[in-house]
């Protein structure tokens, strides 16, 4: 019932098949293999440092997202932390820094992303010109969470989403969701998928003694 | 399958299984078609979402493509290409429909992936499974859910979330997942199935309604060529049938008697010198009958129409110039679709014939006349004939008898030279007159179909030895040998005229000694070689021959070999045409075998004879010849063969009493002479004893036949010969009913007379009256 072919045709299309097959795992695997790898974790202090040019809650604790503004996998980011500051809306201090370089026009200030961060309640959007507090609280990827307790100590290192761009379920938010419900976290510490934050070229650019480090 | 559900007829399988495969490809190729532009398009899609979404991934200012790009170009090109090629060039393959069914599902793998697990974008499998059910092809939903299982079971396990979007999603969501896929498919297969016995029925009613259509186109094929041919032939017959009647010139009619006018008269109807147009016009054909033949033929015709019969009659017209015209008119009456009864026939116009019989019959009265005067003549020629010869005969008995005693006497001996020779020349010239008119007599017969030719058994030995006693004479007297040899056996007995055989052996015979001078005549004789009951007779002589020019002149009335032959041998030149006429009517011929001038001739007589079932055969004894010394028929003393025989001789004549008296008393008999039949029926009566009875024919008071009839009556059993000088047809058959034993005419020839006398003597003691 079906189209009968040659030999030397079926041949050709079963070699076909194998190619392409091999193409889709090919494709498939490079696909995962990027999207489940991780960004630069950086090292962020354990103690809020004392030169942060932010101010700490006084009570409470004290959330920071180093964020890119044009980073497409913060997307997620902030649709999850949405989630968790939905679930504990009276959190002090939840603030998104977001790169800007000195040169930043108005598409990066004014990106989706930033425009989505603004909407979201109970969340302060600021600016980190050249990357500079992100350096001093040794953030190098988009993405990156910083929880500090009231007493400054970090509590949480990490991002909320499990591969780029990711929304759902994951060890990042569920920490979050118990840290902000006063209960343990399960975890200290999650990879950070997203954009990197700055290169050593913005740092180049950024004026002497301010530069990202 | 499901196909067979609905049974077809089993003509129709074949062409429906073909008609199913023809639709389920039509769907494979459209479906692949439109998986061809649907996965087309999703990659276009897919490559312009990632460019809306996500255009660029950045590191720090940098920016560069977003891998989702690249992905959603290379990878949803990777996953599009091969279903669209193969959609492209090999559409309707199972191959095909599963490669999309797998692309397809690997698109919606991508999609959930690239969403993170979106619920939404699970969607996107339900679609592109009820997408796949387009193809009716159950097959492919299970390939596509089998990828999808796959792809939910191995990112579960290692990346749930880009699946379920979560990391800790458990077996249930994958089962559950996998529930939802089974339920789809589930139902989606039911539409499959049922699709494809929908198309199934299609296609069985299809073939059916095509095999209806072609026996429809078949029946319509040989009816259009039945009525084609019919018309053919119709044509063809109106052809003949036009061609036939203008050919024949009879004129084809209907007639409506209700408005009594023809409808319908062929163009031959002209001939009379009517247009068509006023034989179309009411009463045209009571107008135009004879005066003397209307009323009847008009009363017959309506009788006939009432009686609903079919007739043929004939009757006159008149033609337009008045002239007479015979009609021969055959009518069918029927009775037209208005149900009204019509007639219509053919007119033969037989004025010609009638003109002819009329003719015929005035020649018949003529031809009538004709004959009864031509019978009265030959009546007349008979009569004469019958006259003539016993007119003539009865004086010759004396002539020839007078002389040839005259010559028998011993005083003949002392007479005169001159006077012997003179008695010899009367006696022969006599009877070469009595052989003139006994031949005239026998042609005459002949050619007026009056000779008789019986039938009666008889011994050809004995024939032949009669032959040969009379043959052998002659030939003794010219000194020649004359010999009859048997080639073959012959019947003891056969069935013929032996009258007529003899007179032609006798014939044949005489002519061969006749024209044999010196050697030999031979009479050889042999049954057919072919073995059919036919005997041949060769005459073989010696004699002077003939030339070619000479036996083509045989056989003809009157003339000889040559016309010196007459005057050197004698003979009217008739025998030979008697003796072939005689044997064409004894089944056979005459003909000339072979004859040369200076050494003789041979004559072949060839004559069919029936045989008995009991024949016998004589085998060939040697020949007999005319050395041999002959004998008389019953051994007695060759001088008086009569002696001690008692004739009674009925004889008016004085002359042929005296002579036939003295020939026998001659010959040892003791004659007794009366005058008439009564005299002789008077000894009879009175008890006279008579060995013999001699009877002549015409005799004053009474007849030899009465007188015959009587003394029969009185009971006498001897012979009585009947002696009479007529010799036409049926003198023999007349003399024989009256009761006569022999028949003998006259002029009488002695030797045969006393030899008939001889053979018919009774061996033992005269028989006496009562």
């Amino acid at each position: 019932m079906g189209i009968r072919v040659s030999n030397v045709r079926r041949w050709w299309l079963a070699a076909a098949l194998i190619v392409w097959a091999l193409a889709l795992v090919t494709a498939y695997g490079v696909l995962l293999r990027y999207q489940s790898t991780s960004g630069a974790a950086g090292d962020p202090p354990p103690q809020w440092p004392a030169d942060a040019p932010l101010a700490r809650a006084k009570s409470g604790k004290t959330v920071l997202l180093l964020a890119h503004p044009r980073c497409p996998c913060t997307r997620a980011t902030l649709r999850e932390l949405e989630i968790v500051v939905a679930n504990r809306p009276d959190w002090d201090r939840v603030r998104v820094l977001f790169f800007r370089p000195r040169d930043a026009g108005e598409p990066w200030i004014q990106s989706d992303i930033v425009q989505q961060a603004k909407s979201m309640t109970g969340v302060e959007v600021a600016w980190d010109d050249d990357g500079r507090i992100a350096a001093l609280f040794g953030a190098r990827t988009s993405g990156h969470i910083l929880v500090y307790d009231e007493r400054g100590a970090l509590e949480f290192t990490g991002g909320v989403t499990a591969f780029r761009g990711h929304e759902g379920v994951n060890a990042g938010r569920d920490t979050l969701i118990a840290l902000a419900h006063g209960e343990a976290a399960p975890r200290s510490r999650t990879p950070v998928f997203g954009c990197p934050l700055f290169t050593p070229q913005d740092a180049a650019k950024a004026p002497k003694g301010e530069a990202p480090r | 399958m499901t196909r067979d559900r609905t049974p077809a007829p089993e003509h129709c399988l074949p062409l429906a299984r073909a008609l199913y495969s023809e639709h389920s490809q039509m769907v494979y190729r459209q479906t692949d078609h439109l998986f061809a532009w649907l996965m087309i398009a999703q990659w276009l899609f897919g490559i312009g979402l990632a460019v809306w979404i996500s255009p660029l991934t950045w590191k720090g200012t940098a920016s560069e493509s977003h891998p989702h790009v690249l992905t959603a170009i290379l990878l949803g090109g990777v996953i599009t290409s091969f279903p669209v090629l193969l959609a492209y060039f090999h559409p309707g393959a199972t191959l095909t429909r599963h490669v999309i069914a797998v692309a397809q599902a690997l698109t919606s793998a991508l999609l959930i992936h690239l969403t993170g697990g979106r619920i939404e974008t699970h969607f996107h499998v339900f679609g592109s499974l009820a997408f796949l059910a387009f193809y009716r092809d159950w097959r492919v939903l299970v390939t596509a859910s089998v990828v999808v299982a796959a792809d939910h079971l191995l990112r579960g396990v290692f990346w749930p979330q880009s699946v379920y979007g979560i990391l800790d999603s458990g077996v249930m969501r994958a089962i559950e997942h996998a529930a939802w896929v089974v339920f789809e498919d589930a139902i989606l297969i039911v539409y499959c199935t049922r699709g494809q016995a929908e198309m199934w029925e299609i296609a069985r009613r299809q073939a059916q309604l095509n095999a209806a259509y072609d026996d429809v186109e078949r029946q319509v094929a040989e009816k259009t060529h039945e009525l084609t041919e019919q018309a053919t032939r119709l044509a063809e017959n109106e052809e003949r049938m036009r061609l036939l009647v203008e050919g024949t010139e009879i004129i084809v009619w209907d007639f409506d008697p209700a408005r009594n006018q023809f409808t319908y008269v062929s163009p031959q109807a002209e001939r009379f010198g009517y247009p068509l147009a006023q034989w179309r016009e009411p009463g045209f054909w009571q107008r135009t009958l004879h005066r003397d033949d209307a009323c009847e033929a008009i009363a017959f015709c309506q009788q006939e129409l009432e009686n609903r019969r079919d007739h043929r009659f004939q009757y006159r017209m008149l033609s337009r110039s008045g002239d007479v015209v015979w009609i021969d008119d055959l009518v069918s009456v029927y009775q037209a679709s208005s149900g009204a009864l019509r007639m219509r026939g053919a007119m033969i116009d037989i004025t010609d014939r009638k003109n002819l019989e009329r003719d015929l019959l005035a020649n018949i009265q003529e031809l009538d006349l004709a004959k009864q005067e031509s019978e009265q003549a030959s009546r007349a020629k008979s009569e004469f004939l019958a006259n003539m010869s016993h007119e003539i005969r009865t004086p010759m008995t004396a002539i020839l008898g007078y002389s040839e005693l005259l010559l028998a006497e011993d005083a003949a001996d002392e007479a005169a030279d001159s006077r012997v020779e003179a008695l010899r020349t009367i006696h022969r010239n006599g009877d070469h007159l009595l052989s003139i008119i006994n031949d005239i007599l026998d042609l005459s017969k002949i050619e007026a179909g009056e000779l008789a030719v019986e039938s009666a058994a008889c011994s050809p030995r004995e024939l032949l030895d009669e032959i040969h006693s009379l043959m052998m004479v002659r030939a003794q007297a010219k000194g020649i040998a004359f010999e009859v040899v048997y080639e073959t056996a012959v019947p003891d007995r056969i069935r013929t005229a032996p009258t007529r055989l003899r007179q032609i052996l006798m014939n044949l015979a005489a002519n061969a000694v006749k024209f044999t001078e010196v050697g030999s005549v031979r009479l050889i004789v042999r049954m057919a070689a072919d073995g059919a009951p036919r005997m041949q007779f060769d005459l073989v002589d010696t004699g002077i021959g003939m030339t070619l020019q000479q036996q083509q002149r045989l056989f003809k009335p009157f003339a000889q070999a040559d016309a010196s032959m007459s005057r050197k041998f004698g003979g009217t030149g008739l025998g030979l045409v008697i003796s072939k006429r005689l044997a064409e009517r004894l089944g056979g011929d005459v003909s000339i075998v072979d004859s040369e001038p200076g050494r003789g001739s041979r004559f072949r007589l060839t004559v069919d004879v029936e045989l008995d079932d009991d024949v016998t055969w004589c085998e060939p004894e040697g020949r007999r010849r005319a050395e041999s010394t002959p004998t008389t028929p019953d051994g007695r003393d060759g001088s008086r063969p009569l002696r001690g025989c008692r004739v009674l001789f009925a004889e008016d004549g004085p002359d042929n009493q005296r002579l036939v008296s003295f020939v026998l008393r001659k010959a040892g008999a003791d004659v007794t002479v009366v005058e008439n039949g009564q005299l002789a029926l008077d000894q009879v009566v009175d008890g006279g004893r008579f060995d013999v009875i001699l009877m002549d024919m015409q005799m004053p008071l009474l007849d030899g036949y009465d007188a015959t009839t009587a003394i029969r009556a009185t009971g006498y059993e001897g012979p009585i010969i009947a002696l009479t000088a007529h010799a036409m047809r049926g003198d023999r058959e007349t003399c024989l009913a009256a009761g006569c034993s022999d028949y003998s005419i006259k002029p009488i020839n002695r030797e045969e007379l006393i030899a008939k006398i001889a053979s018919c003597r009774p061996a033992a003691a005269p028989t006496t009256a009562q």
